[in-house]
């Protein structure tokens, strides 16, 4: 029961990671570059669909939950493709990154429609794969493009390096989890309560992200 | 066979460390990257910015080195011969009776020339320099304007005079005559004042109360080849050289070696 109470307490922890990264990123909402503001938008995407969960836990007995969380994933897919998209502005970069993020719409389709009993997995380990790969090209992108200022001030630096931390993290549970569930039944609850406050992790430094460049706009630097 | 909860545990937990430690050396590389490049890119601007003042310093000194050479020239060879050429006339018109007033003519326009002859051999090579250093250089190069212009050139000095290279005495020395040329040429001054500051970093204060000629050079995006001189030698002196609007009317020109 304890475990069980700590899983609900991470689902609600992690929602509150979404609010905040919300109230950061969109703050002062017209002078935000265009990838700050995408990142607001998906912390509300997310509150939005952590919103739903709750709701269909606490008055449809979690009728619907799975269904509500594979949504998100696609969500969150197209939510940091177009962060992506703005964050660099080169057109093979933007071209290569909305292609994937397309054929990878098909493949969710696909999976669900046709291969539903791995549909859990399969399409989370081809999100996490997706956004791993894009932290990725777009680490390659910044040491090409070379800018002078402190990385570390560098709020897309932050944002990056948040992505390809959680979703690596998360990689070898999304890709086993409908094998845990298959095997180990309720024992994914373990296994998802970390993940969810590894999601917190990820969701406080999405949150700083958004306030290095909430700090930059009130008080530009000399 | 199945592995038991724990075995699994620990093969996720083994693996997911692998995805985050690949995730984490990423990450560092990157930063380690951008810092060792920005390194290596602020070193090349560095050498860059020594080879321009090497390149500049040696364009100077070439120009120093001409300067000399003509006023040598000019002092040696063209000064000598028109004084020879006057002791003659004044011989020929003793011997031939010539119309004094013919010769006394003559005679003025030699003398004339001659004293043209010395000024721009003085101007391209101020002995006064080489001999008393830098503060009779400039009082002297005062009072000559002074004689030539009729303009009110004052000068003045304050603290101990210090040992100064012959290079770097020149390059003020250059720079004080572009002041005091530009402000006479184009702010039409009815004074102008010179001033040495030796307390401390050294500091030389123009000050004219002419039209604000040099403020409005300075900020234009083109400068004259005059400003740019100045600007280069005073970079070569390690110096800041400003230029400042005075109330009512005028502009300060100081030049201050850190």
């Amino acid at each position: 029961m304890i475990l069980f109470e700590i899983f609900t307490l991470s689902g609600y922890v992690q929602w509150a990671g979404s609010l905040a990264i919300a109230v950061c990123c969109l703050l002062h909402y017209g002078k935000r570059p265009h990838y700050v503001k995408m990142l607001g938008v998906y912390a509300v995407v997310s509150a939005f669909f952590s919103l739903a969960q709750f709701t269909t836990i606490w008055a449809f007995s979690n009728v619907g939950v799975n269904a509500i969380g594979n949504a998100f994933v696609l969500s969150e897919a197209w939510c940091f493709a177009i962060l992506f998209v703005y964050a660099t502005p080169n057109s093979a970069f933007q071209k290569g990154i909305l292609t994937l993020t397309i054929l990878y719409t098909v493949f969710y389709a696909t999976t669900l429609l046709f291969f539903s009993g791995y549909a859990y997995s399969f399409i989370r380990f081809g999100r996490d794969s997706l956004m791993i790969g894009y932290a990725v090209a777009y680490f390659y992108y910044l040491i090409r493009k070379l800018p002078e200022e402190n990385l570390l001030r560098f709020p897309m630096f932050w944002i990056n390096t948040a992505v390809i931390f959680f979703f690596s993290g998360t990689f070898i549970l999304s890709l086993m989890v409908d094998y845990i569930v298959s095997v180990f039944g309720n024992d994914l609850t373990g296994f998802w309560t970390f993940r969810n406050f590894f999601r917190l992790a990820f969701c406080c430094v999405l949150a700083y992200a958004g306030w290095i460049n909430l700090r930059s706009i009130l008080k530009p630097p000399s | 066979m199945e592995p038991t909860i724990s075995e699994f545990t620990i093969m996720f937990s083994i693996a997911t460390i692998g995805m985050l430690v690949l995730a984490i050396a990423i990450v560092f590389f990157v930063l380690f990257y951008q810092r060792k490049m920005l390194e290596n890119k602020l070193k090349q601007h560095r050498i860059e910015a020594e080879y321009k003042q090497k390149m500049l310093q040696a364009a100077l000194e070439s120009q120093e080195n001409e300067r000399k050479r003509l006023a040598a020239d000019l002092h040696d060879g063209i000064g000598a011969m028109l004084s020879t050429i006057r002791l003659r006339l004044g011989t020929l018109a003793r011997t031939e009776g010539a119309p004094k007033e013919n010769i006394d003519q003559t005679n003025t326009m030699l003398d004339d020339t001659i004293n043209s002859v010395r000024r721009l051999s003085r101007d391209l090579l101020p002995s006064t320099l080489q001999k008393f250093g830098i503060s009779h250089a400039i009082k002297e190069l005062c009072e000559q304007n002074t004689l030539v212009s009729g303009l009110p050139i004052l000068f003045s000095e304050k603290g101990t005079p210090q040992e100064k290279q012959p290079r770097d005495q020149l390059m003020i020395f250059r720079i004080v005559q572009e002041l005091i040329n530009n402000s006479m040429k184009h702010a039409q001054p009815t004074v102008i004042q010179v001033a040495l500051d030796w307390e401390r970093n050294f500091k030389l204060l123009v000050t004219d109360d002419g039209s604000g000629f040099l403020v409005d050079e300075v900020n234009q995006s083109s400068k004259g080849l005059g400003m740019f001189n100045m600007e280069n030698r005073a970079r070569l002196l390690n110096a800041n050289l400003s230029f400042h609007p005075i109330q009512p009317k005028g502009t300060l020109a100081k030049l201050e070696i850190v």
